[in-house]
């Protein structure tokens, strides 16, 4: 106060008279900061702090949901330097999948083939065809993309669930199994470098892997931005990479359908994929049968042997595809496949206590029975 | 009168102002998308329709009706604070079939463009498969 009270003289008049004030230079009041000035500073600092407004770096992640791929999505993440908007920039990655691999969009890729037949695909839908290829043959044929003439039989793509007889099962199943059905020829003259060909009566739907291609997308598009830490949770498959500021491991629960309440916890410090396939969200009830979305690809029936099954994998492609692929296993084909493959699974069973895979129990914590 | 403007409120003052006002405002907007992760509540929007969105602090004691794109919804809220949306003029329903819903999940019906967030505070989860 002392400062201000040397450095301001008590008749405005007279200062008019000597030199302006406020001082337009710091030198014209001798180096020294108005009263005015510095009150106000205080003012703002007080206000940023009651704001909350610190860097995000320091103050949280930048967090935001989206409706998209008929899901919620949420992204959280920590800015990066690299780019002024990551958030938005993954968010485009994720809706340009969409585009690409949507069942429902008139103007998907998708939907072009399913009319068509044949395709010659971009480079994103090229790779996503490739990767899906090489998921149904990895599985065994437990991930199969041509599962979608059962799912239009049951009425999934009118919503109006019905139980086919066995003589449309059987014709449906004629026209079910990618390895038969669905060739990918390389093709020097598209911009994938493949052509795709359906055989007649044939339609796919990648629903079981375009939302783990689309969450690489985004991870791909922040990891560039610089981003050091983000989560990201497609519709809940998720996604985690890198530090948080805190040095806390990332933390996650698995949901349980019996009572909404946590099967699970897996913490994690390195990145890594959750993936789960349930009968409890997508579904259908015809009369007072519960029909799921995912198949037996032997019987053309649902697969029933589960209420959920989750996976932790290095990839949300991976780990989007397996839990898929072991929801449809019977229990001993589920459990030799996961160990073959290695993968931390997490079974509850439509009857029974819940059971693990053998990479299972290094990862999943407080599994409930 | 002028003098006293000067004492009081002078050109560099009003410039400060402004700067604060101008600064406080992109800070708000930069961290605009990261002011959920700090409340807790419920936020249920409509994509593409911003002037829709509405917070909740706490439970509705009663439904709530919002505007979709294709018509309206109807969320409610149960007693221990599970929410749901319980109507919705979408051909396939799938949202209804959800059931509730709570922290940290979230709900949304998609051909509505209706979504419900569940906001916590509690920063021990970061999320939860399903």
């Amino acid at each position: 106060m002392n400062i201000v009270a040397r450095d301001r003289p008590s008749g405005a008049g007279r200062m008019s008279r000597r030199a302006p004030w406020p001082p337009t230079d710091l030198r014209q009041s001798g180096g020294r900061i108005p009263l005015a000035t510095v009150g106000l500073l205080l003012a703002a600092a007080v206000l940023l702090w009651a704001l909350g407004l610190l860097p995000p770096s320091a103050a949280g992640p930048a967090v935001e949901t989206r409706i998209m791929m008929d899901t919620l999505v949420t992204l959280k993440v920590w800015p990066g330097a690299r780019h002024p908007d990551p958030l938005g920039a993954a968010f485009q990655a994720m809706d340009q999948v969409d585009r690409l691999a949507s069942f429902h969009r008139p103007d998907s890729e998708l939907t072009l083939l399913n009319l068509r037949g044949r395709h010659q695909p971009s480079v994103w839908f090229a790779d996503l065809l490739r990767r899906a290829d090489e998921a149904v043959r990895r599985t065994e044929g437990y991930f199969d993309p041509t599962f979608s003439v059962l799912q239009r039989a049951y009425g999934f793509y009118d919503q109006k669930g019905r139980l086919p007889s066995a003589d449309e099962l059987r014709e449906c199943l004629t026209r079910v199994g990618w390895t038969r059905l669905v060739t990918l020829a390389p093709d020097p003259t598209a911009t994938g470098g493949l052509t795709i060909t359906l055989a007649s009566g044939a339609q796919i739907d990648l629903g079981g892997i375009a939302g783990g291609f689309a969450i690489e997308r985004a991870a791909a598009v922040l990891r560039e931005a610089g981003c050091p830490a983000f989560f990201i949770d497609d519709g809940g498959d998720l996604w985690m990479e890198g530090g948080k500021p805190d040095g806390q491991p990332w933390r996650v629960a698995v949901r349980d359908p019996r009572d909404g309440g946590a099967l699970a916890y897996v913490e994690s410090v390195q990145p890594v994929a959750i993936s789960t396939s349930g009968d409890y969200e997508r579904f259908l009830m015809v009369g007072s049968r519960r029909i799921n979305h995912i198949f037996d690809p032997r019987t053309g029936e649902p697969a029933g042997w589960y209420r959920s099954v989750t996976v932790i994998a290095s990839s949300p492609l991976l780990a989007d595809i397996w839990s898929t692929a072991l929801f449809a296993m019977p229990p001993v084909e589920a459990r030799l496949a996961a160990d073959r493959e290695n993968l931390p699974a997490l079974f509850l069973p439509a009857t029974g206590p819940v059971w693990l895979s053998a990479a299972g129990p290094a990862w999943f914590e407080r599994v409930r029975p | 009168m002028r003098e006293l403007e000067r004492r009081f409120f002078t050109p560099v003052d009003g410039l400060l102002i402004a700067v604060l006002l101008v600064g406080t405002g992109l800070l708000w907007w930069r961290d605009g998308r990261a002011a959920s992760h700090g409340r807790a509540g419920y936020r249920v929007f409509v994509a593409g329709h911003p002037e829709r969105e509405r917070f909740f602090p706490a439970p509705s004691p009663t439904p709530i009706t919002i505007e979709g794109v294709l018509g309206p919804s109807v969320i409610e809220w149960d007693a221990a604070g599970r929410v749901r949306i319980a109507s919705s003029p979408c051909p396939t329903r799938l949202c209804i079939l959800t059931g509730w819903v709570e922290a940290p999940h979230g709900t949304c019906c998609a051909p509505n463009g209706v979504g419900v967030e569940c906001l916590t505070t509690d920063r021990s989860l970061d999320g939860v498969t399903r």
